[in-house]
């Protein structure tokens, strides 16, 4: 029986010589007594304790052992080179180097933080979206199944119906168990203020699903699911201890949720995370008749949980088959009507992930141009550091022993600067988190977590051997004779020259790639703000009302609701006009939509050929409150009872191609009312600057009447005003009816474009410092050959060239290696660009304006980057550099 | 200069084992006295820091008599150890004179 090897051998590397021996056989020793007393497991477990725990002691004994010598490491280079003593003392005497170069190493080490920094913050979001699985058991099995209506010309990624949802529920090769979810909107009375929540309707393997039980209590039973079956629900977390104190008595309390009292059966755990509906804080069975299931809504948004040993493809190929299966099964509404598995971690953060990763491209780019700027210092240090890399290696230094001592230093330097990034980056996430969009998935996940650091700690070695590198090798390669014969600055600034301006060529082109980038995504931005939406978004402020259909039962009950609250609304002062609509433009409610035919239009030949429209009950004061222009026709009258509707342009134009649609006559269900088309409405962009254009009708709310719809009221002056008048309003009406949602519709608006505002701006941030970096990078560059050409500078003028010349000597030469880089650049972004083009928005990859501007940009700084030093060198005294020579 | 904890105990641990003090036996006996979680490492940690100051010498024994034995590094008090640990013996006790943790104890 042996100890564990690897323990061994740690603790005798870190040993100092003296003990090394010592140690380890006292540890054999008791090793050998463990086997016998307490058997093999245990001893081993023992040992890796006592290599653990003992480390710090050795270390710190060692670190006093190697002070005591107190020598210059390279005179006294030992004969093991990879020890740990020599470690310690090339550690040693790399912090005095730094210790005597305090500008040097305050620049270099704020420049690690930074890049490291950012280069973290992204990367803990990129991992914490990205990477890390969803909370959930086996969470790689998770998936969301929708029906995939392409073939029709519809959506991939429609939601279910209830039919379909039963049928694909039975295939349980396929899904080993599925669920469904619909939104729910409750609000809670009879406890204080009433307040609305948001909520899921679930079916009754939705905990299994996700694999995750209530904290306390139980899910709920098949009696529970059926139509009759009692009202119970489950609580988050949050909930329970918001309003319930955390009290776990609250098991068996009943709660008046949508105007109906409700049994407490269950409280999820803290971590939980609902699904789909990301604030959702109560469940409650969906009590669907799945008995008899409807087969033409489509209501619900399904997850499953995949059969381990199923891989996706598998799945995909399965899903087919029973799609094909249910096509010829219920021709009438399942032809063309495919099943699209989706991973649930692609569907939550598949859409942010091309932005993000462009993020963390951007990001890295910046730290390697800092990488670049401190190999540039270094080489500047190792010229005047020449003379003392000469006296070691004639004192017998070796080659190798040396760039290890130079290595050395800067990973010390990158470890330094690296700590400080991860400091950096907890702040980093913290602000990152808070300024990101709002509703961005996952985003409470985001965090440093062990992952994190160690990608911190890769990128910080990574970076010290990048710009350790290069002048280790320089330094290496120096010809010591002649080192040790000129004068300490003569020759000391042929050492990487050239490589210096060789990297000074590559930052100039890397940050016009980002620039590039940043460019493009801002001019995405300008234009998504440029875009006409359709209607007019000032001084209007909205607000959601949902009428429990518990309590308002009947149409009838919901109209005459409506009725007093758009009449109180429009009757506040301040206000223009007041409506009432299903759904508001951008306000994230998708509509409905119904298939329609029109009067006299051929019947369709298959189910291919039905169209869709999407719809809206409006109040007649709909279009005036959002400044949606009538184009033909006229608006509803007020309580018009004829059934009448509003089409949008769209609609118009691809319905009635050539004919006026105006007096045209349309229906929802083969059997239902026609409702006659009295005028055609502007089209609104309601889905975004970016979404398709669809068909619209807009109908009387009084003809269709649904629970929940939402206000909207024109102001003369600040909508935000109004918000308190209008709660107390609703309030007057219906002592238990909040008003959710409130907001203006200018910041709906800027909402909806935050995403391309949030990664222009980041992606401008980080090419911004790029420029700077690039900038700092030439001016040191060319500062230092100034300094190195002075002599030279000096004959040139005593020879009777003018300051001018000088001058034009020296910015000349940087805007030679800024061309360089530019065009190098220009290449580059040409080839890159187009990756960036699911992102872009009527601007082309490959933009003459972003590229132009960002070419001039770029040499606008070099040139004043170089001109500093050139002014300097017009400066030069020729006698006293003549004599200083 | 004062001990630390780990080094005071080392100290003492040495003086009662006397001639058998070496790596193994006084681990042991740290472990057995004071139920304190040390490591071997720690301990000789402690011995080197010891033996820096002068507190503590080291000698090797004859070779062990099994094969391949190897001598051992047995550790003694020097002179000074042993004034410090006479020093820091009197020390507690005058600190300790007189003092009651628990009012109630006397009159039991």
């Amino acid at each position: 029986m042996k100890p564990p090897t690897l323990s061994r051998l740690l603790l005798g590397w870190l040993a100092p010589r003296n003990l090394r021996e010592t140690l380890l056989d006292d540890l054999d020793e008791m090793f050998a007594a463990k086997v016998e007393q307490e058997g093999p497991r245990a001893a081993r477990a023992w040992y890796r304790r006592q290599a653990r725990s003992g480390l710090a002691s050795l270390v710190t004994m060692r670190a006093r052992t190697a002070g005591s010598t107190g020598s210059a490491p390279a005179v006294s280079a030992p004969a093991s080179g990879f020890g740990f003593d020599s470690l310690i003392r090339d550690t040693r005497y790399a912090l005095r180097m730094l210790r005597r170069a305090p500008a040097f190493t305050a620049a270099a080490v704020l420049t690690v933080a930074l890049g490291v920094g950012a280069t973290t913050t992204v990367f803990s979001v990129v991992y914490g979206l990205l990477v890390k699985p969803l909370p959930y058991p086996a969470a790689d099995r998770l998936v969301m199944v929708w029906q995939d209506m392409r073939a029709r010309g519809g959506p991939a990624t429609e939601w279910a119906t209830p039919g379909n949802f039963v049928d694909w529920q039975a295939d349980t090769s396929l899904f080993s168990s599925m669920a469904s979810i619909r939104g729910w909107r409750p609000t809670l009375t009879g406890m204080g203020d009433p307040e609305s929540f948001t909520g899921e309707l679930v079916t009754q393997r939705y905990f299994e699903v996700l694999g995750i039980r209530p904290a306390i209590g139980r899910t709920f039973t098949a009696n529970e699911m059926l139509p009759t079956g009692p009202r119970v629900v489950i609580l988050s977390d949050a909930i329970w201890r918001r309003r319930f104190g955390g009290d776990p008595g609250v098991l068996g309390r009943r709660v008046v949720l949508g105007s109906e009292p409700h049994e407490i059966v269950g409280v999820m755990p803290a971590g939980f995370r609902p699904v789909i509906i990301n604030d959702a804080d109560l469940w409650r069975p969906d009590r669907l008749n799945l008995a008899n299931p409807s087969r033409g809504a489509v209501v619900l948004r399904v997850i499953a949980r995949l059969p381990s040993g199923l891989a996706m493809e598998q799945a995909a190929v399965a899903a087919r088959t029973l799609g094909q299966k249910l096509e010829t099964q219920y021709p009438q509404t399942n032809t063309s009507v495919a099943i699209n598995v989706v991973s649930l971690q692609e569907q939550t953060v598949g859409e942010a992930r091309p932005g993000l990763l462009v993020l963390l491209g951007a990001v890295v780019v910046v730290l390697l141009i800092g990488c670049v700027n401190i190999a540039n210092l270094l080489l500047a240090r190792a010229s005047s550091r020449s003379r003392e890399i000469a006296v070691r290696t004639a004192l017998g230094a070796a080659r190798g022993r040396v760039m290890r001592q130079l290595l050395t230093e800067s990973l010390v330097l990158a470890g330094i600067g690296g700590v400080l990034g991860v400091v950096l980056s907890y702040w980093g996430v913290k602000g990152l988190v808070r300024i990101a969009p709002a509703g961005a998935p996952r985003l409470a996940e985001v965090g440093i977590d062990p992952a994190v650091i160690m990608f911190a700690a890769a990128v910080t070695g990574l970076a010290g051997v990048l710009f350790g590198l290069a002048p280790a090798l320089h330094m290496a390669r120096e010809h010591l004779a002649l080192a040790l014969k000129a004068s300490g600055r003569g020759t000391a600034g042929v050492v990487g020259r050239q490589t210096r301006r060789v990297l000074i060529v590559a930052e100039v082109a890397v940050a016009l790639v980002l620039l590039v980038g940043g460019g493009l995504l801002l001019r995405t931005f300008v234009q998504l703000q440029r875009v006409d939406l359709g209607f007019d978004p000032s001084n209007v402020l909205v607000g959601a009302v949902l009428p429990p259909p518990a309590k308002y039962r009947t149409p009838e009950d919901r109209t005459v609701f409506y009725d007093q609250v758009l009449e109180r609304a429009a009757a506040l002062p301040g206000v223009k006009t007041a409506a009432i609509a299903s759904v508001i433009p951008l306000a994230g409610g998708g509509d409905s939509d119904m298939s329609f035919t029109i009067e006299g239009a051929p019947p369709p030949r298959s189910p291919e050929e039905s169209s869709a429209t999407w719809y809206r009950l409006v109040s007649a004061s709909y279009l005036e409150t959002f400044g949606v222009p009538l184009r033909r026709g006229r608006n509803f009258a007020a309580r018009e009872a004829e059934p009448v509707v509003l089409i949008n342009e769209t609609m118009a134009r691809r319905h009635f191609a050539g004919k006026d649609a105006v007096g045209g006559r349309m229906r929802f269900s083969d059997d239902g009312p026609w409702f006659r088309i009295v005028g055609i409405a502007g089209d609104v962009k309601g889905q975004g600057a970016r979404a398709e254009l669809r068909g619209q009708t807009y109908i009387p709310y009084w003809q269709l009447p649904e629970p929940g719809v939402a206000i909207a009221l024109k102001t003369h002056g600040d909508p935000e005003v109004l918000s308190a008048p209008l709660r107390h309003a609703v309030r007057e009406i219906d002592p238990d009816m909040p008003v959710s949602n409130v907001a203006t519709m200018s910041s709906l608006v800027a909402d909806s474009i935050e995403e391309p505002r949030f990664l222009a701006l980041l992606v401008g941030i980080f090419a911004a410092l790029a420029l700077l970096l690039a900038a700092i990078g030439i001016y040191g560059v060319l500062s230092y050959a100034v300094s190195q050409r002075t002599a030279e500078i000096g004959v040139r003028l005593a020879l009777g060239a003018g300051g001018r010349d000088v001058f034009s000597l020296i910015v000349t030469d940087g805007l030679k290696l800024t061309l360089i880089g530019v065009a190098i650049g220009v290449v580059t972004s040409i080839l890159v660009a187009p990756a960036l083009s699911t992102l872009l928005f009527e601007v082309q990859p490959i933009d003459p304006v972003t590229f132009v501007a960002v070419v001039g940009m770029i040499l606008a700084v070099a040139i004043c980057a170089a001109v500093i030093p050139a002014r300097r060198g017009m400066r030069v005294d020729p006698l006293t550099a003549l004599r200083t020579e | 200069m004062a001990l630390n904890r780990i080094e005071l105990l080392t100290l003492l641990a040495i003086l009662r084992l006397g001639e058998k003090a070496y790596g193994v036996t006084i681990y042991e006996e740290i472990q057995r006295i004071a139920g304190s979680d040390v490591s071997m490492a720690g301990v000789y940690s402690a011995i080197d820091r010891l033996e820096r100051r002068g507190l503590v010498h080291a000698w090797r024994s004859e070779p062990r008599p099994e094969r391949g034995g190897r001598a051992r590094r047995h550790y003694g008090l020097t002179a000074p150890g042993r004034d410090l640990v006479k020093q820091e013996r009197e020390l507690s006790m005058k600190m300790w004179r007189g003092l009651v943790l628990n009012p109630g104890e006397r009159r039991r």
